[in-house]
This record gives C-alpha cells, structure tokens and sequence, in this order.
C-alpha cells in the first residue's frame, strides 16, 4: 500500500443491504431462536401457552359459565341503588360530561392520527384472537366456527389495509377523532338495527349527537377565542360541572327556598358586598393598613365560629379572609384588582350554590345511599382528586417550608397516613371519626368515606408535589428573588407552576392508583362497582354461582380504564419530555 | 433624592414587631400550633362526652380480658384474651409478608429480566404479565385467587386418610414444615452466635485475603462456621439455659428500683436529650472565626426545643403511669423471655411434620399436623404476590436500563462474557438503582395485606374490627393498627435504608 | 503478510455499515501493521468512531471484511471473545465501573478473561498505576478522581490485559483544558512504547508529534491518508483543506 493515498471523490450513499429486511425465517432466528438457549425457551414457553390459553379459552366459554348475568345487571353495575324512576338523571349527567369532552376535543385539538398500516395491523391482531379463539375454544360452543371465520375475514381486510396504505398517499393518515366518530355512528347503526334492547336507543343517541354539539361549539369558540383563556374556562367548567352533576343533577334537591331566603340571603348578600369593599381597599391600601384590615378580617372568619352564624356564612367569611391576603400581593395592579374581585364573586356565588344545594335533603324516593356501582366508584375516584388537591399542594408546600413547626407538622401527617394502609383510614373515616363529632350531626357515609379518601390521596400528592418542587432548580429561587417578589409570588407564579408541570405524569399515575383503590370502599360497605360484581348480583336467587363471571367482569372494566389511563400518561410523559429536560 | 447626595450610614433600629418577618413567622406558625392543639382537646374532649353519655370509658382493659372470639387461622385459634387476639393478627400479617416479599423479589426479578430478553415470547409474556396484573385493583385479585381456591379446588377425600406429602383441596394446601418446639427459644441463641460468629470469621478471612492476596473463600468459612454453630446448637442448646438467668436479674432489677427512680431517670434523659440537640445546633453555627451571631430563628428553634425538653421531663415526673406503664411492659418482656430458658429441657428445638387427612365422623378434613394454607391465606398470599411482583418487574427494567450503555461497552471492550458482565458490571450497578423504589414496593406489599379482611383472613386489620365490634372498642383498635403499621414500615425502611446507604456509590 | 517486514495486525477490506437507511460507513479499506500509531481525523458524524467500535465489534459492519491479527471478524462468538481481549479500548466518556475501586477495575477483567490469580492482578495493575502517574488512588473510587485521572485509570484498565491493539475513542473530548495534557502524555508515552493505537482525536499536535499516518475521514469514508508532514503541509483533497482550515 502506497501513501499518501487521496481517494478521487467521494461516493455517494447506498442503500442498506437487501438482507436487512426481515423475511419470516431471519425474524423466527433472530427473535425466537437466536441460541439454543432462546430456543428451548421458546419451546418451553410456546407449549405452555398452548396449553394455559386453551385451559383459559375453555374456562371462559365453556356452558357452565354463567355470562347472561352480566347484561342482565348492566344497570346495577352502572348505577346499583339510584332509583330507577330517576334514571333520567343518571342520562342527564353523561350528556353534560359527553358535551364537555366534546368540547375538550376539540379545544385542545389532539393531533392524534393513525396511518392505515397501524390500523390494519390493529384489525390483524384482533383477527388473529379471534382465529387463536375459533381454534381453541371447546368442543361445546356453538360460534366457534363463526368466530374463527370472522377473525379470517379481519385478517383479509387487514392486508387489503396494508396494501392500500402502500400504494396510496391519502389512504396514510386517519384522524383518531373522525375514526371514534365513525365507531360510534356503527354502534348506533347497530343499536337501531338490531332492537338488543330498546329502551337504551335514544339515550346513547342523544348522548353521541350532544357530544358532536359539544365538539362543534368548541371548534366554533377555538376558532374565536384565544387557546390560553379558552383552555382555562374549559377547565374551570369541568371542575364546576362535576359537584353540579353529583349535588344537583343526581340528588335532587328539594330546597327550603324559606329559610334560604329568610336567614341565609342576608348573610350571604352582606358578605359578599362586604368582601368587595374590602378587598377594593386593601388593594388601594399602604401595606400597614392592608395589613390591619386582613388581621380583621381573619379576626371575624374566627369570631364567626363563636357565634351562631350558618355554616355557609364561616365558609364565606374563612374565604374572604384568605383571599384579602392574598390581596396585597396579587391585587395591587387595575388588572389585579379586577381579577381578585372577580374571583371572590365567583368563588362566594358558587360556595353558597353548594351549600345551598348540598344543605338541602334529596328528592329522590329511596333509601339514604342513592349513589353505587360504576357511578359511585367514579364520584369517589373524582371527587377524591379535585378535594386532595389543595390539601396535598399545601401538605408539600409545608413540607418544604423553611418555618419548623409547619414542617414538622406536614411531615408527621404525610408519614403517618402513608405509613398506614388504606382500608385502615377508611375504617376510621367511615366508624371512628363520628366518635369525635357532636351526636347530633349526621353524615352521609359517601361523605364519610370520601374524606378518608381525600386524607389518603393527599399525603400522597404531597409527596409527588414535592418531588417537583425539590427538581426545581435554585437559579429559579434567585431570580425570582432578586425580581423582588415575595415569598408567596414567588411560590404561586413561579416554583408552584414548574413544580406541577414537572409531576404530572406521577400526578396521573396517582390517579390510577386512586381509580384502583376506590375497589375498597366495598369492605366499609358502599355499594361501588365492586361490590356489585361481589356481593350485590352473585347473591341474587338467579344468579347464584356466578361469582367468578362477576369478579373477572369487574377485573375486565378495571383493567380497560386503568390501561387507557397508564396508556395515556406514558403518551403525556413522552410529549411533556419529562425527565428529559 | 437628588438634593441629598450625601452618604450616610442608615440609623441602625430594629424594625418594629409587627414588620419583623422572624415574629411575623413564629408567630403565625404558634397561632396554627395553638389552633389545632385546641381542635385535638375539643374533639378529645367531644369523645370522651360521647363516650360517657353512652356509659363507656376509654381504657386498655380489653387487651387482659377474654375475648371470646375464635380465628380461623393463627398462632391461637382460641385466643384467651385481646392481646392475644391481636397477636395473632401480627403474627398472620407478618407471615404473609415475610413471605410474600420474597416470593414477589424472586418472580418480580424473573418477569423483569425476562421483560429485557432478546426472546420475543419470553418478553412478549412478561409484557402481558405486567400489563394485566399492575391494572387490575389488587382487591378483585384477591377475591379472585380466594373464589378460585374455594370453588374450584377438590374436596378432601376419604381414602387421602393418613400422612401426606402434600394436599390441595378446597380447604386449603397442606405441606409438610418445621414447628418450634419449647426448647426453639435456647436453640436462637445458638443460631444467633452463630452469624455473629459467622460475621466475625467472614471479616478475619477478608483481612487475610487483603494482606497475603491468597483465595481465603471468605464466604465459604463463614457459612461453615455458621452451620457448624447451628448443629452444635441443635444438641447443646440446654446450655443456653443458663442466659434465661439474665433476663432474670435484669428483670429482678427493673422491678427493684423504684418507679420514682425510673421517673426522675427517665426525665433526665429527656431534658439530656434537649440539650444535646442545642448543643449540637449551637456546634453546627459554630465556624472556626467562633460563634456565629444567633438570628432571632436560632433562638426561637432553641428556645423551643428546650420547652419541649422541659414539658416532657414535667410531664414524666407528674404523671407517673406514664413511667409505670413502660417499666411494666419491660418487665413482662424479660419475664416472658425467662420462661423460655431452662437447663432441664431437652429434646430437638424444630419438629418436622407432615399433613394428614383425618375422618373425625363422616366428612374428612384436614388435621393439625402439616402446614395449612387456607384459602383466605392463599388469596391473600398469590394476590399480593403477584400484584406486588409486576410493578418489582418495571422497576427491575427501569433498574437495569438505567445503567448507562458505556459500561457494557467497556466490559465487552475487557472481553467480558455477556454473562460475565451482567454479574460483575450490571446488575451491581442496577440493584443501586432499584433498591429505595424496590423498598417502596415491599412497603406496599406489607400494607397491602390488609385487604386480607375481604376474604376473612384474619390479619391485623380483621381481628381488630372483629374485637372492635366485639367489645366496643373502636378507638384504641385504630390505634393499635396505627402504631403496628407504623413499626412495620419504620423497620422495613430502616433495613432498606440501611443497605442503601451501604451501597451508595462514591462521589466526590 | 507482512509490508516492509512489518506484519499486518488490522486489515479492513471496503466495510459498509447502515444505522437504519443511514449510510454511517461507505466503503473502508486499510491496512494497519504492527506498532504503527494511527490518528483519525474528522468532522462530526463522519464515522471514525463508528469505523473503530466495528474494529472491536462494538458494531457490527454488514459488509466488507475486517481481520484483526490474522482472525477475522464473523458472528462466530469464539472470535469475538478472542478478538477483544487482544484489543483494547479507551472511551470519551470514560466508563470506570463507578461500583469499583480502581484497582479492582484494573482487575477484574485481568481475573476472568486473563485467568490471573489476584496478586499477579494486583501487581501488574500497581505498575500500571504507577506507569500512568497515579499510584496513590489505587483505593479510590472513580467518582472521587478528576476527568483527567479517570481517562488514565481507563488507560490502565485497558492496558492490563496486554492487548496488541489500543482504541481510543476520543478519549480527550470530555476533559477540562488543563487535564488533557496527562491523559496525552500517557498516550505519548505509550506510543513510544511500540504499541498499535488508533486514535479518534481532535488533538492535532498530537498527531504531529507521534503520528506515523493521520487518516482523514467524512462522509463515512477514508478522504486521504498520509505522514503528518504531507497531511500538514501538503494536503490534497478539497474536503480535507476545508476542515484543516477550519480546525487550525
């Protein structure tokens, strides 16, 4: 060899090797019996799956079992006790939440799209179940021809799929929207085809032509109006739609207008315009005055609680006090004025609402616990997140205050609530906590139990909490710092804001662990999902022994909801590049 | 401004109280202090009103007194009283997860590893495995295992009379096992010199190996010293007889002095305590250009930590049940250990036995003899198992894919085998990694068997409520369960944490 | 085989290698004979490091040959054993095993792939230590050593197992200004020992001062090659004026 050597000019780049693409018998070597430990491995384990899947698809459908229980309690899985004549409330309440998520669809504008490929591929694995199904279910069950050939036919439709979505570019990508609304229209299609049941027609019809009313007014608004406020409000409906669909939608109330009117309309009418004189002149105040006017204040949310005031009347004063410290801080500028007065009148309508409204007894003809099955489960699993909420962010903010006794305290309330389990704060929460409280107040054991949740899930966020605001870096203290904010700027429109971003995704995965953990409110005896599927329906006369249909039923739904979930927070994390940063 | 350019030293006055962001912050942090002090006495005081208008009174008497209650399963089915009742539940609690927490490390490492496999199947399974499992509530789980096991296991027959190897029924599963017996007690001792032993020879051979550089097979020499300990002790254990005399003279001690001594000691330790906390704190401010300026902070830090020294003390000195209860629980302690030592006892300390099927009339059952495990036990034991050894498998992955890829590079670069490297480069660099998140999970596990109480297993949880209900006794059963969580998770996490630490990689 | 007397220890016959459809090596062909020290030269992305990593089958090349003292480079595990622990490597980012003392990350490949009992590891990582100027922090752990320190301890590891051929991945890239020169004078003073490097360096006085041919790399091929002399003063190509340019 001679040098120097220069090479003329450079080549330009080939195509990779033929051989990398994968035929059928490289990819059997390479994933299956890469070395001859790999492939007794894979014999091993493929003999055994036959096997365990043919004792499995067997088990499931073989005529022993019991499933024509399952669609004959649909209803007592959904709703359990709610009175039946009522059920239009339960209707009404879906279509507020399928118009909001309409709405949401298309105000946050998932670019979810599909290529044709995934989904043929999709259809193929479902095919190929169904195929497995036809092949290995027992001798006894009747469709396994028709299924085995279904899953033929999908399989067929699947290649079709893929050589579309070779040979044409417009077939490539689907919107995810337009294909859940085309799987509705077919459901529908189906539902009014074949009369499986009739009654349950028009309802899921509604439901899907509000949720496209929904979608269209959200484009419409998200056409018009900016996404960061529109964003905003949205959320805001929601937060506020949940306690109206369980306080109002659902219960019924039957307000005492008298007394409303007679002793509350004063107190909340003198309040509410006290609070806005107030909060106008600390606003306009020197910083000593505010601050003898904010200790009046808190003076008189205390000093309601001595005297004989309604309830509704130290809820308002308690939050006109933290909102007229807040005040100086955040309601010195016009803007900021505007916005604190905005949000105390918001806030005190919507707190007499609820009072007034969860104050007053239910209209519904039934016995005390009118919420169960899938409903309940979901007002627990809800209502526990939206009320832990504040607890846990306040639980981490002390927890990483530098004022000891604080510290002390938030720490000792978080290690010992995660310390113990949580059937045990439920026990407490459902038996005990009544032991403390005067004889004569009554609780509604759903309260019950969903502040023991609350107390629960709070500890718990706390700790998520301040994982982000440990992550925050201290750069972003200085700067704040040195901008001139004070503590509680800082902690609100800086560290706070960063500290929840940086935690959703453990956020969501606490909302999954909340979903799963609702399963236990069946041992303090609330008629959840759960414990439909296990005492409720496998105790009716006609459906004795069908406890493990019920058990691998409610396991199924668990399982969808909470995989859709996980699903999706893996999604978020990736879009939110979390830990990446 | 502009007139005035002058530069004067600014007037040195503290800021009025009010202003003063140290008072402002004490004083809110002891108004919320005070605030929930007054709730604690108001819902306290609320109680003992409840309590009084229905004529009961709060008091730990139940715990002496018979509790007429019979457990399923359980070092006593029949317990004689509350404390017994509970012990049972800990002892059930504690069995399941002492055993499930090994069994979930095992499958959880398998399932995890596997999840990593270059095999299609064996990662595609393990992915299902987790996928289903970790969604699925662990209640229904156990309800599930629980229905299956009673429903769908046989029935036990008649002609399995007699000792078996091993039966599954619908009973339970019965496997043969080693039972303590009376003289177990002297036997620990020896088992317990023996890893002292043990540890002591493991240190010597290691201190060889680093000076002459031979193969001292440190690990080798420990285990036989162990094991060689242990069969001594299997036939010399009435020797260790003569260790119940020192429970003995300590507990002759603990009741010879009196309490007043124990009070007054008891208290100086307290206030002891309180000092050494400031004076530590004062040390740490203290730099070598001397004390620094303490900030009206310090002072408050300082001067609460001495009133809560001071109050404790007072508190032990005026109120003496508070000292007695404490010197009587240590006294029973040492009594209890006394009667388990005696030189006169003889016999092996662990009976091995095998399950039997006995026809006590017409219907066959399980007897005594082997190790059951019930159905609730079953349920709870592979609900928790399983459950519990999905999320140890994503943490395993986590664990092992966090190891950055440069070090298999520089193994394979050295000519490690792959094997090789997993062992020496790899896996001791991922178990760094997955030890606290992996504590969590044992943590959760622990706590988790309490869901025992839906399939009836009677764990901690489930006597508690059953002699709740029994005797009327709600609040000190919360607290029991409360104080018993609490210790499980301070011990486990104190192990975790102490191994972790252990580890703890080198920084600068 | 053998060039002018001296054997042949690495022979690189058109090597192709593909990251996906991306084209990372278009064609490689070499040859290396024993005690030559090569310096590779290039831009970003130009596929020296992935020419090296190929050479110890961190990757693995889909076409075209590589033999390494006589064995060639197949999927054959034997070879690949044998081929690496003749070969050794030094990263830019170190990779020190943090869970190991640096003595026992200079022994413990010397235990297993050697078969050396620990004494005779023990002495030759001693002398290695010394050799690289750092006897004293045998007992430490890499975490607590300087960048510079650790890249020669990675020096030693790698030379403990007496390869025939040392890598070396950028080893300077990671380092503090102050701290190259150590690792460089390690390198000096191996070079002058007779060992075969190949050296992806961005370090140009030191492919003057030691190199016996600087190879120019980009776009996944070999531009030019040739002495330092001819490389610094006289350069050909284009391609190889402009980056000479733009790095002096």
């Amino acid at each position: 060899m001679t040098i120097p050597r220069v090479s003329a000019e450079l080549r330009p780049p080939e195509p990779p090797p033929e051989a990398s693409q994968l035929g059928a018998v490289v990819w059997l070597r390479q994933n299956l019996f890469g070395s001859v430990a790999s492939g007794v491995v894979s014999v091993v384990l493929g003999v055994a799956l036959f096997f365990m899947l043919r004792g499995a698809i067997g088990f499931l459908l073989s005529e022993d079992r019991l499933w024509e229980v399952i669609p004959r309690n649909a209803t007592n899985y959904a709703i359990e006790g709610y009175p039946r004549a009522d059920i239009a409330r339960i209707w009404l309440s879906l279509d507020v939440i399928l118009f909001l998520a309409g709405l949401s669809m298309a105000v946050w504008r998932p670019s979810g799209r599909m290529s044709l490929a995934s989904l043929a591929a999709a259809v193929r694995s479902l095919g190929t179940v169904l195929v497995l199904v036809g092949i290995l279910a027992p001798e006894t069950f009747g469709s396994r021809f028709t299924v085995g050939l279904v899953g033929l036919v999908l399989i067929g439709l699947s290649f079709v799929g893929m050589r579309l979505s070779d040979t044409t570019a417009l077939a490539d990508r689907i919107p995810t929207l337009g294909l859940i609304a085309g799987l509705a229209a077919l459901f529908l299609a189906i539902l009014w085809v074949l009369p499986i049941e009739s009654s349950t027609q028009i309802p899921y019809t509604i439901g899907v032509v509000v949720a496209l009313i929904g979608h269209g007014i959200g484009r419409l608004a998200a056409a018009r109006v900016a996404p960061g406020p529109l964003r905003a409000i949205v959320t805001a409906v929601w937060l506020v739609s949940l306690p109206i669909i369980y306080l109002h939608i659902q219960r019924n109330p039957v307000v005492d207008w008298d007394t409303v009117i007679g002793s509350w309309m004063p107190w909340i009418i003198g309040i509410v315009v006290g609070g806005l004189a107030l909060i106008t002149v600390v606003s306009r105040s020197e910083r000593e005055r505010a601050g003898v006017l904010n200790a009046l204040a808190v003076v008189a949310a205390i000093a309601a609680w001595t005297i004989s005031a309604p309830m509704l009347a130290r809820a308002l004063l308690a939050l006109l006090a933290v909102l007229s410290l807040a005040t100086p801080t955040f309601g010195s500028s016009a803007l900021g004025r505007r916005n604190m007065l905005l949000t105390w009148l918001a806030g005190a309508l919507f707190a007499s609402y609820i009072f007034v409204v969860g104050d007053a007894g239910t209209g519904l003809q039934t016995r005390n616990e009118y919420y169960g099955g899938l409903n309940l489960t979901m007002m627990l699993a809800a209502g526990s997140l939206l009320l832990s909420f504040p607890l846990g962010v306040l639980l981490a903010l002390g927890r990483t205050s530098t004022m000891p006794i604080f510290r002390l305290l938030s720490t000792g309330y978080i290690e010992v609530v995660r310390g113990v389990p949580l059937i045990t704060v439920l026990f407490i929460a459902r038996f005990g906590i009544l032991n403390f409280l005067p004889v004569n107040l009554e609780f509604d054991p759903n309260v019950l139990v969903l502040g023991g949740i609350t107390a629960f899930a709070a500890a718990y966020l706390a700790e998520n909490v301040r994982g982000g605001l440990q992550s925050i870096p201290k750069g972003q203290y200085e700067a704040a710092k040195a901008l001139g904010m004070t503590t509680a700027q800082m902690t609100m429109l800086i560290t706070l804001p960063q500290a929840l971003r940086a935690v959703i995704p453990a956020i969501v995965g606490q909302v999954i662990a909340l979903f799963k953990d609702t399963s236990l409110v069946a041992i303090v005896g609330l008629a959840e999902f759960f414990r439909v599927a296990r005492d409720i329906v496998p105790n009716q006369t006609n459906s004795l022994g069908s406890i493990i249909e019920n058990l691998l039923f409610a396991a199924a739904v668990y399982w969808i909801f909470t995989y859709n979930f996980s699903r999706a927070s893996q999604r978020l994390e990736r879009r939110l590049g979390v830990g990446t940063r | 401004m502009a007139t005035d350019t002058r530069i004067s030293r600014p007037p040195e006055r503290k800021p009025p109280l009010w202003r003063n962001v140290t008072v402002l912050k004490w004083a809110a942090q002891l108004v919320v202090l005070a605030g929930l002090i007054a709730l604690v006495v108001i819902l306290g005081l609320q109680a003992a009103g409840n309590l009084q208008a229905q004529g009961r009174s709060f008091g730990w008497g139940f715990l002496s007194r018979p509790a007429g209650i019979q457990i399923g399963e359980g070092i006593f089915t029949r317990p004689a009283n509350g404390f017994q009742v509970i012990q049972t539940g800990a002892v059930n609690m504690l069995r399941i997860t002492v055993s499930g927490i090994l069994a979930a490390s095992v499958l959880g490492v398998i399932v995890g590893v596997s999840r990593l496999s270059a095999n299609w199947l064996l990662n595609r399974l393990a992915t299902v495995y987790i996928e289903i499992l970790r969604n699925i509530p662990l209640l229904v789980q156990i309800v599930f295992w629980f229905f299956v096991a009673s429903l769908t296991f046989p029935n036990v027959s008649a002609d399995q009379e007699g000792t078996q190897w091993l039966v599954i029924s619908n009973k339970g599963v019965s496997i043969p096992w080693f039972f303590p017996t009376e003289t177990f007690w002297q036997w620990s001792v020896f088992v317990i010199a023996g890893l002292i032993a043990a540890r002591l020879v493991y240190r010597a051979r290691i201190r060889r190996l680093e000076e002459t550089g031979a193969d001292t097979y440190p690990g080798r020499y420990a285990f036989l010293t162990f094991s060689g300990v242990v069969v001594a002790g299997w036939f010399l254990h009435p020797v260790a007889g003569a260790v119940g005399w020192v429970w003995q003279l300590l507990a002759s001690i603990v009741s010879a002095v009196p309490t007043l001594a124990w009070q007054l000691a008891l208290a100086a330790a307290a206030v002891y305590l309180a000092v050494r906390w400031i004076r530590r704190f004062l040390d740490s401010l203290r730099s070598p250009a001397g004390l620094a300026k303490l900030t009206d902070d310090d002072w408050f830090r300082i001067g609460l930590a001495g009133a809560v020294g001071v109050v404790a003390a007072a508190a032990l000195v005026f109120i003496p049940t508070l000292t007695a209860s404490v010197v009587d629980l240590v006294d029973f302690v040492l009594r209890f250990l006394d009667q388990k030592f005696d030189f006169l006892r003889t016999g092996s300390p662990l009976r091995f036995a095998r399950p039997d099927v006995v026809v006590p009339g017409r219907f066959p059952q399980i007897g005594t003899s082997g190790m059951t495990m019930t159905p609730a036990f079953f349920g709870v034991w592979i609900g928790v198992t399983l459950y519990t050894a999905a999320f140890i498998a994503e943490v395993v992955r986590g664990g092992v894919l966090a190891v950055p890829k440069g070090q298999t590079e520089a193994g394979l670069a050295l000519g490690l085998r792959r094997s090789q490297l997993l062992r020496m480069i790899i896996l001791p660099q991922a178990f760094r990694i997955i030890l606290p998140p992996i504590g969590n999970q044992y943590l959760n596990l622990a706590k988790n068997t309490s869901l025992g109480i839906a399939v009836a297993y009677p764990e901690i949880v489930a006597v508690g409520q059953t002699l709740a209900n029994q005797t009327g006794q709600a609040m000190q059963t919360f607290l029991i369960w409360i104080v018993f969580y609490l210790i499980v998770s301070l011990v486990l996490s104190g192990i975790v944490n102490r191994y972790n630490r252990r580890l703890a990689l080198v920084e600068r | 085989m053998s060039v002018n007397g001296r054997k042949e220890i690495v022979v690189c016959d058109d090597v192709k290698k593909w990251f996906g459809e991306f084209q990372a090596l278009r064609g490689i062909s070499t040859t290396i004979t024993e005690g030559e020290v090569v310096v590779i030269i290039g831009p970003s992305g130009s596929g020296k490091s992935t020419w090296i990593r190929c050479i110890n089958r961190l990757e693995v090349h889909q076409e075209g040959r590589i033999v390494v003292d006589g064995i060639e480079l197949t999927s054959d595990v034997k070879n690949i054993e044998r081929i690496r622990s003749e070969v050794g490597m030094v990263f830019q980012s170190f990779n020190l095993f943090p869970h190991l003392t640096v003595l026992q990350n200079i022994t413990l490949a010397q235990t297993w792939v050697r078969k050396r009992t620990k004494r005779e590891a023990e002495e030759k990582a001693m002398g290695l230590l010394d050799r690289v100027g750092i006897p004293e922090q045998a007992g430490k752990y890499p975490g607590q050593l300087s960048g510079g320190q650790q890249q020669r301890v990675a020096l030693a590891r790698s030379l403990a197992m007496d390869p025939r051929i040392m890598l070396f991945d950028e080893p300077t890239s990671a380092l503090d200004p102050e701290m190259i020169k150590e690792v460089l004078d390690a390198m000096k003073e191996l070079a002058r020992s007779g060992m075969t490097m190949l050296v992806v360096t961005h370090e140009m006085g030191f492919a003057r001062e030691v190199a016996d041919r600087v190879i120019f790399m980009d776009q996944g091929q070999i531009v030019e090659e040739g002495t330092p002399e001819h490389f610094f003063t006289n350069p050909q190509h284009d391609r190889t004026k402009l980056f000479l340019s733009q790095i002096l």
